[in-house]
């Protein structure tokens, strides 16, 4: 690292550090062409085990949610659970100890057969006291106020709401009237050819050749980034050839940070104002690395914490255009001409993504039109995800439920059809009925890789994977992110439209293209009488095969057959848990007044539930969603208070038991509290994690330490209580 | 006895190519749908489409069309014979608005159709020719005079006229001009020989099914041997 | 949208210091957006759209080279990816036309181009509203010299100019711009294969038993 002291000629008494921090790169890297190198990014485990890159793992030391459920058997009506283990180690175990049958009533069984499957907690009286008497200890020597709120009008009376200027959260907050002129003067994206507006903006984006062509740049019309690309061309070029060295961040002071990253032949750069996201991101560990060391693509110095923020921003806009161009393309390309110039090849519709990526990364905001009001928080959900390394986000049915939607598409894979009939185009119109003498038979799936079932946000409902290979979350939000930006008619009985889209998933294979199909449909059409509300759902199947356009549609057309069956039947349709599991709330389960917004991380699937922000302030506006925005990245990226329990938090791989046993051992507990004072109001901040979970909090109304730990206490107990209808398991496997 | 209701339309593939942005997907939007978005996005990868439609002259005939929308991006070429194997149909589309650019393309999808078809002439797949943005092509604003437009029209129309007579079409998906001529122009065009052979074909196969099993059932009890082979222990 | 696709050009100006490569492009590029940072990093940055043949929208990337010394390792940067270069010397100065031979050697090895016969170069003699008395004496002759035998024979068009009258410079881009789409519109013909753009992710014929049952 070095740094450097400028005299600045025009203030000579301020001195800002500028700190350099580069890399040494080895001779070769000089050589001028394209070189490949392995994508560098941190790469967290996901919610499958590939058992492969394990190494040798003993199955026992595999975490319950791998080892939970799939069943073999397509018996919608009764499940007879049986588990398997995986399948190299030949053991066999069973989630709950008793076998079972649901029964047909309504909700009331539900609430017996979680019991059953004893997913309780059994806390000790003293975890809470223990928790307690940190906080306080906490709030009275550290006096722990991370943030104060700065009234900007003293003169007028103390407002109840707070907006997020009075938060300081950004530079020269205190410069304007409201929220809406902050966000148009610096945060809002603009093509505009003022230069002097450009250079305000709080966060810019650069995507550029490495001659120095621009790819993409978050503001500014062409005319002025021209000059900015050539420059950074030239700072990056001026460390390579002259110092051997990569450089990969700049920060100037405390104010602004520049982050580089090499992705040869691509160069991209990003530049931020903002506190939040210069802070080092401190991962929670997580017990998965204990099992699974991250390999070494992540050097463990200090100073790359420090930038693996905005690092990580930019891998996901690098993988953007691996997903729509895969690597050899790009290289190949520049590689038969370094002039070459990449956007030739990119859409409006990709210089849209782009944008609207740079936004839910930075801020969680979605991409707007003039006067256009926030009407998902989906670009919320996105920011939250990613803060916590890359979660996804699930959504609460029914096991029993679950289970039938697996089983569903593990029968795919065992449809059969004829061989003449797979070479003509499967469709129900020109099946031959005709055996012929030497027939063949080969399965309708046998191209089908991944298949998922999905709500209409993208959140997973039931997913089905090859044994050894395996989509990371961040391949996920890719497939995600680029269904949704696909723009389809949600099942209309008069035509119907899918889509079949060619995708690289970097993680999986940055080299070559999976073929992903689409259907949505609407399950409100099945159910009688027909709810005023849809309930689009979208079927995705995923593709080795660039030819089995019809075989995949074929096979979509044959899950909403069996999806649809049972909808009329008494048997909890899925229609109505779809209805009921979006209004997660826990406020109307259990009485926690204060608290007003939650997360819950479960570390060993990485997947994460939240509410719905709206409880926190009454909207969703972007006031709001800064906010929380804010105080989450506060939470999650400060330095937390490690506490020695006597207690740790196992779990018992055979009953799926989550327990608190007696431990010598200290662990990996931990805590943080953060409250933002400021005229007549208040925001607590709260983050609770061990080895199992993260759990992160907010209150805007006064609330006591005892008060936070039991509510927060009792969240985190409703959570591991229904585990296994809010996370979603291992999927199933064929 | 299998009734005439009875017998589902024939299937009739189509598939649409043509530069990025001349309008594919919202022709087909507005055929389908009848409506019209300004801010329909570039199509990534492919859409397939179906919708059953009778002619307007002729209602007794009607067929199942099953569309491909294409994707028009460069990056996207290499692809697109995926999707006009086994199409009867291929409705090449160009701009008026932006000719120059748009109609050479178009031109350069004749051209690999023709290359490919040389290969296979089992079955020629028919081309049509597009010229959308009829509204954009005609209004004042368009920096068009008459003698620009008349010119490039007479460009298409020798174009045409020396690769085998390719129909020519303007449309317009903005206001619908067109559209529904050109869909029934695709059946009308049909000879009465194709719908009377595909129905007794299709006749004879019910006959036979009404014996034997339908198909759903067919895969169904597939299906049945199956999952029950593999319910194990 | 009706997207008219709008191409864009690096142009790497070198020549002598002295010449007045600067004032050349102040007159003929967007003012506002040019920064001078020669001294500091070793090159400016201006930015300049042109129209070609009526209908064809370019835009011109224009790096204006220091070509001090110091600067030299920087040549592989600058020069990479160049789709022209414009070739600058001084008509009252007979060093800086000399000069121009070396420059061009310089930028084909630094930038390292496949096809140094076809890369689009032109020349630049600025300073033309001096007095003739100060010109280099039998300066077409010695021009004629450096671009026949010098510069490869190559024919490079040439143009003269001052910073008084930009009108030239603005002709010798459409004409370099010119020469770089053709090399474009080449290089497309030649190197556009996409027929393997789609390669499979995945090779292998997945086995398709029955899972889920350990027994």
């Amino acid at each position: 690292m070095k740094d450097v002291h400028p005299k600045n000629p025009e203030n000579s008494d301020q001195h800002e550090t500028i700190k350099f921090n580069t890399s040494f790169i080895s001779p070769s890297k000089l050589v001028s062409g394209p070189s490949i190198s392995p994508a560098k990014f941190p790469s967290v485990p996901t919610t499958a085990v590939n058992l492969e890159n394990a190494g040798s793992i003993n199955a026992a030391d595999l975490l319950p949610s791998q080892s939970s459920h799939t069943s073999s058997t397509e018996v919608p009506d009764s499940s007879h659970l049986r588990v398997a283990n995986n399948h190299s180690s030949g053991r066999f175990s069973l989630a709950s100890e008793n076998s079972y049958v649901p029964s047909i009533a309504g909700l009331t069984s539900e609430d017996e057969e979680d019991d059953r499957e004893d997913n309780n907690i059994e806390t000790s009286h003293n975890e809470e006291e223990d928790l307690q008497s940190i906080l306080n200890g906490l709030i009275r020597h550290e006096n722990h106020f991370n943030g104060q709120i700065s009234h900007r009008n003293s003169l007028s009376s103390p407002r109840q709401e707070i907006s997020f200027l009075d938060l300081n959260i950004f530079p020269n907050s205190e410069t304007v009237q409201n929220g809406e002129e902050y966000y148009n003067k610096y945060i809002r994206i603009s093509k505009d050819e003022d230069e002097a507006a450009f250079v305000e903006k709080l966060k810019h984006f650069f995507i550029l050749s490495s001659a120095g062509k621009p790819v993409f740049s978050m503001h500014g019309a062409d005319d002025i980034i021209m000059g900015y690309m050539g420059i950074i061309t030239t700072i990056v070029s001026t460390f390579e050839e002259n110092m051997k060295e990569e450089i990969k961040s700049i920060t100037v002071g405390d104010r602004i940070k520049i982050v580089a990253i090499n992705k040869n032949p691509l160069i991209l750069v990003a530049v931020s104002q903002i506190s939040y996201e210069m802070m080092s991101f401190t991962h929670n560990e997580s017990v998965e690395e204990e099992l699974h060391p991250r390999p070494n693509s992540l050097e463990d110095h200090d100073s790359d914490s420090d930038d693996l923020i905005l690092i990580n921003q930019l891998n996901t806009l690098y993988n953007y255009l691996l997903s729509i161009l895969s690597k050899p393309t790009i290289e190949k390309n520049f590689h038969n001409r370094m002039n070459y110039d990449l956007r030739r090849v990119l859409t409006p519709l990709d210089f849209h993504n782009f944008e609207a990526l740079c936004l839910k990364l930075t801020y969680g905001l979605p991409l707007l039109k003039e006067g256009e009001k926030i009407s998902d928080t989906s670009s919320f959900d996105f920011y939250i995800g990613e803060l916590l390394d890359s979660s996804i986000q699930s959504v609460k049915i029914r096991n029993t439920t679950r289970n039938r939607l697996n089983n569903i598409f593990l029968s795919c894979k065992r449809i059969k059809v004829k061989e003449d009939d797979l070479d003509s185009e499967v469709n129900s119109d020109s099946v031959s009925f005709f055996s012929k003498a030497e027939d063949q038979e080969r399965y309708l799936g046998e191209d089908l890789l991944f298949s998922f079932l999905t709500t209409s946000s993208n959140r997973i409902l039931s997913f089905m994977k090859p044994r050894n290979h395996t989509l990371s979350n961040e391949d996920l939000k890719i497939l995600f992110s680029m269904i949704s930006s696909a723009e389809m008619q949600s099942g209309d009985s008069e035509f119907t439209e899918d889509l079949w889209i060619p995708l690289c998933m970097p993680n999986f294979n940055p080299n070559g293209f999976l073929y992903v199909f689409v259907r949505k449909f609407d399950l409100s059409e099945y159910v009688e009488p027909r709810p005023t509300v849809s309930q689009p759902l979208s079927i995705i199947l995923i593709s080795s095969n660039k030819n089995t356009f019809f075989k995949m549609r074929e096979i979509s057309r044959y899950i909403i057959t069996k999806i649809v069956k049972g909808e009329n039947s008494r048997n909890n349709p899925l229609s109505r848990e779809l209805l009921e599991s979006t209004k997660l709330s826990i406020l109307n389960d259990i009485r926690v007044p204060a608290i007003k917004h939650f997360i819950y991380k479960l570390k060993c699937s990485n997947q994460f539930i939240m509410n719905d922000m709206v409880y926190y302030n009454n909207d969703r506006s972007m006031n709001t969603l800064l906010q929380l925005v804010y105080f989450y990245s506060i939470l999650h990226n400060s330095k937390a208070t490690k506490i020695k329990s006597k207690l740790k938090a196992t779990y018992n791989h055979e009953t799926g038991l989550v327990r608190q046993i007696n431990s010598s051992r200290s662990e990996s507990k931990k805590l943080t509290y953060t409250r933002w004072n400021g005229a007549g109001t208040s925001v607590t901040g709260f983050m609770l994690s061990d080895d199992v979970y993260e759990f992160y909090c907010l209150s805007n109304e006064e609330i006591g330490s005892k008060d936070l730990i039991a509510n927060s206490l009792k969240i985190i107990q409703w959570c591991e209580k229904y585990r296994k209808r809010l996370f979603l398991g291992e999927g199933v496997t064929f | 006895m299998i009734e005439d209701s009875e017998i589902p339309p024939p299937s009739y593939k189509i598939v649409l190519l043509g530069d990025s942005s001349v309008g594919k997907t919202s022709l087909v939007h507005r055929f389908v749908t009848n409506k019209f978005d300004r801010n329909t996005a570039n199509t990534i990868g492919a859409a397939f489409i179906t919708k059953k439609y009778s002619s307007t002259k002729l209602p007794e005939r009607s067929l199942k069309f099953e569309i491909w929308d294409t994707a028009g991006q460069e990056r996207y070429r290499s692809l697109t014979p995926m999707y006009y194997r086994n199409a009867r149909v291929a409705l090449i589309c160009f701009d008026l608005h932006n000719f120059e650019e748009t109609f050479k393309t178009a031109k350069f999808w004749i051209e690999q159709i023709e290359v490919n078809e040389a290969r296979d002439s089992t079955d020629p797949i028919e081309i049509r020719l597009i010229g959308n943005k009829r509204d954009l092509f005609l209004e004042e604003s368009s920096g068009l005079d008459e003698e620009s437009r008349q010119a490039y029209l007479e460009q298409v129309k020798q174009f045409c006229s020396s690769n085998n007579n390719i129909k020519f079409h303007q449309t317009s998906a903005v206001d619908g001009f067109g559209i529904t001529d050109l869909f029934d122009s695709i059946i009308d065009d049909l000879d009465d020989e194709f719908f009377t052979a595909y129905a007794d074909r299709k006749r004879a196969e019910l006959e036979a099914n009404k014996n034997g099993d339908q198909f759903g059932s067919i895969l169904s009890s597939r299906l049945a041997q199956t999952t029950n082979a593999s319910r194990c222990c | 949208m009706s997207g008219r696709k709008k191409t864009l050009l690096k142009v790497i100006i070198l020549g002598d210091s002295g010449v007045g490569k600067t004032s050349l492009m102040q007159q003929f590029v967007n003012n506002k957006f040019s920064h001078q940072y020669k001294a500091t990093i070793g090159a400016d940055f201006l930015t300049k759209e042109i129209t070609i043949d009526s209908n064809k929208q370019v835009t011109l990337q224009i790096w204006d080279t220091a070509g001090q010394e110091r600067f030299q390792s920087l040549g592989v940067a600058f020069y990479r990816g160049a789709d022209c270069c414009v070739l600058c010397y001084d008509v009252t100065n007979e060093k800086s036309l000399n000069n121009l031979t070396s420059w061009k050697d310089e930028f084909l090895v630094q930038s390292n181009v496949s096809n140094p016969q076809d890369f689009p170069f032109i020349i630049i003699g600025n300073k033309i509203d001096v007095d003739d008395s100060k010109k280099i004496p039998s300066l077409q002759k010695k021009l004629q010299n450096i671009t026949n035998n010098q510069l490869g024979g190559l024919n490079y068009p040439v143009f003269e100019t001052s910073a008084k009258d930009a009108i030239n410079v603005e002709s010798a881009f459409e004409v370099i711009a010119k020469m770089a789409l053709q090399q474009e519109e080449l290089n497309d013909a030649n190197g556009n294969d996409v027929s393997d753009d789609y390669n499979d992710a995945i090779n292998i014929h997945l086995e398709s038993e029955s899972s889920g049952c350990a027994c």
